[in-house]
């Protein structure tokens, strides 16, 4: 019985969850509302026994405690929406750190049962050499990982750091060609890279534009069309990169002929977070931050991105950056 | 050879070979490349066969063409998910009776429910099983079968 009333107490009591928290009262949501609401309440009780004083007009002086308590209310729906917002962004924190976990176990499981057999006494020393390169893989998947989250935070502090020099084109992106090679061999997908002229180079940052580049290639390949026993390959998987130069700015394109994005979620692409529906049932790893990430690069770039896309043809997603 | 004298079974009584572990087929379920590399590797040492799906839909096809004496099943898979896999598997009497061992790195309470109660044998969470402790597993099973 004693139980029974103290779980009452405990949920009537508006402290309680605050104080487990260590949450001090000025800042425990609950509390204040409370606060609010019995501060409402008591500056309508004041303001009719105030106005019943000094106004005779008993219309007036509801019409004036009315208006007080309506603009009461008002302000407490204002600061309710306010701590709403705040909430949910606090889930959404919840949710990434969520997600990023799990992205992040997949690899390092890889790495924890490849090391054991690595490890193990009885593997002969030829087996372990092409174990190196699966922990080698998986690291990069890690540092990928770690790089995009860190990219997002900075993304969101504002503070991208800005290291701009010239920029030869080709080499940057031969460099990426070879960095991609083994995962476009393994997913039998070509690349075509044409630049105007070949020896074009521009002024901008060298990171931030190769990530640009590598989050956009790495889609291309990762949303390809799929091939397999149960799906025979009807059509070539190509990409094709395009950089040309223009009066004002230098244009990129990467054209795939992949999956596609549905007309109604394209909308929302560029949202973190935001996975199509129809590459959800194809790809489990895939954060939704690279596109997110990509147009932040790009704006901080001082450029422009944009694409066109048709499920099951392909998409075409290009940017521009100004010329100095 | 052995002579055995327990399952003979309207055969007729003579030699019967020991079934050894080479003949134990197991399907392996599960999209990571490197999981599947490195399980394939330890199992087949062990004397198992193993073979392999990358993603739920082609595991559920091998499953019914293979027949195969266990199945190690992810549940996040691309185009058929480990859950429908295994709700699949357990509806159809051609594959009900094969043990199913969930490897995956989802721990909620909700998951292992689902999957227990969904016919599953048991469920092994990755990233608190070794290598042996998987094959421990699986052995209990193939070998509780062949009593």
């Amino acid at each position: 019985m004693e139980n029974f009333f103290k779980k009452i107490l405990k949920s009537l009591n508006p402290l309680g969850y605050c104080q487990e928290w260590k949450i001090p009262p000025l800042e425990c949501p609950q509390f204040l509302f409370l606060l609010m609401g019995i501060g409402t309440i008591l500056v309508i009780l004041v303001s009719y026994l105030l106005g019943n004083r000094q106004v005779s007009d008993k219309k007036v002086l509801n019409l004036i405690v009315l208006s007080v308590g309506a603009f009461l209310f008002i302000i407490d729906f204002i600061v309710l929406k306010g701590i709403e917002k705040m909430a949910q962004a606090s889930r959404i924190k919840s949710e990434f750190i969520n997600i990023l976990s799990h992205q992040i176990r997949a690899p390092l499981t890889n790495l924890d049962f490849a090391l054991a057999f690595i490890l193990s006494e009885k593997t002969p020393a030829i087996q372990k050499r092409d174990y190196f390169f699966l922990l080698k893989e998986n690291v990069s998947r890690m540092k990928n990982l770690v790089n995009n989250l860190l990219l997002v935070s900075r993304i969101e502090a504002k503070s991208l750091p800005l290291r701009e020099k010239k920029v030869p084109l080709s080499e940057i992106i031969q460099k990426i060609q070879k960095e991609f090679k083994a995962q476009l061999d393994a997913t039998n997908v070509k690349l075509e890279i044409k630049i105007e002229p070949v020896n074009l180079s521009l002024v901008t940052d060298s990171f931030l534009l190769q990530e640009i580049l590598r989050n956009l290639l790495d889609n291309a390949i990762r949303y390809s069309q799929p091939t397999d026993s149960l799906r025979p390959k009807e059509k070539e998987n190509k990409i094709s990169l395009k950089v040309e130069e223009r009066a004002n700015c230098i244009y990129f394109e990467i054209k795939d002929t992949g999956v596609g994005i549905p007309k109604e979620e394209q909308k929302y692409i560029f949202n973190k977070f935001f996975r199509a529906k129809n590459v959800l049932k194809y790809q489990t790893e895939g954060t939704g931050l690279g596109l997110f990430i990509t147009k932040n690069l790009v704006k901080a770039l001082k450029g422009k991105i944009g694409f066109s896309s048709k499920e099951n043809k392909g998409s075409t997603f290009w940017f521009k950056i100004p010329k100095k | 050879m052995v002579f055995l004298q327990k399952r003979t079974k309207g055969r007729p009584f003579g030699l019967k070979f020991q079934k050894n572990k080479n003949m134990k087929k197991i399907l392996f379920i599960e999209d990571e490349q490197g999981l599947q590399k490195t399980f394939r590797d330890f199992l087949s040492r062990e004397g198992y066969k193993v073979i392999s799906a990358l993603d739920g839909e082609i595991g559920w096809n091998l499953a019914k063409r293979e027949k195969p004496d266990l199945i190690l099943l992810d549940l996040i898979l691309p185009r058929m998910d480990g859950f429908k896999v295994l709700e699949e598997l357990k509806k159809d009497p051609q594959t009900k009776e094969i043990p199913v061992i969930i490897l995956t790195n989802l721990e909620g309470t909700k998951e292992v429910e689902k999957a227990l109660e969904l016919g599953a044998t048991t469920y092994l969470v990755k990233a608190q099983y070794s290598l042996e402790d998987v094959l421990e597993k699986i052995n209990q099973i193939l070998e509780k079968d062949e009593s």
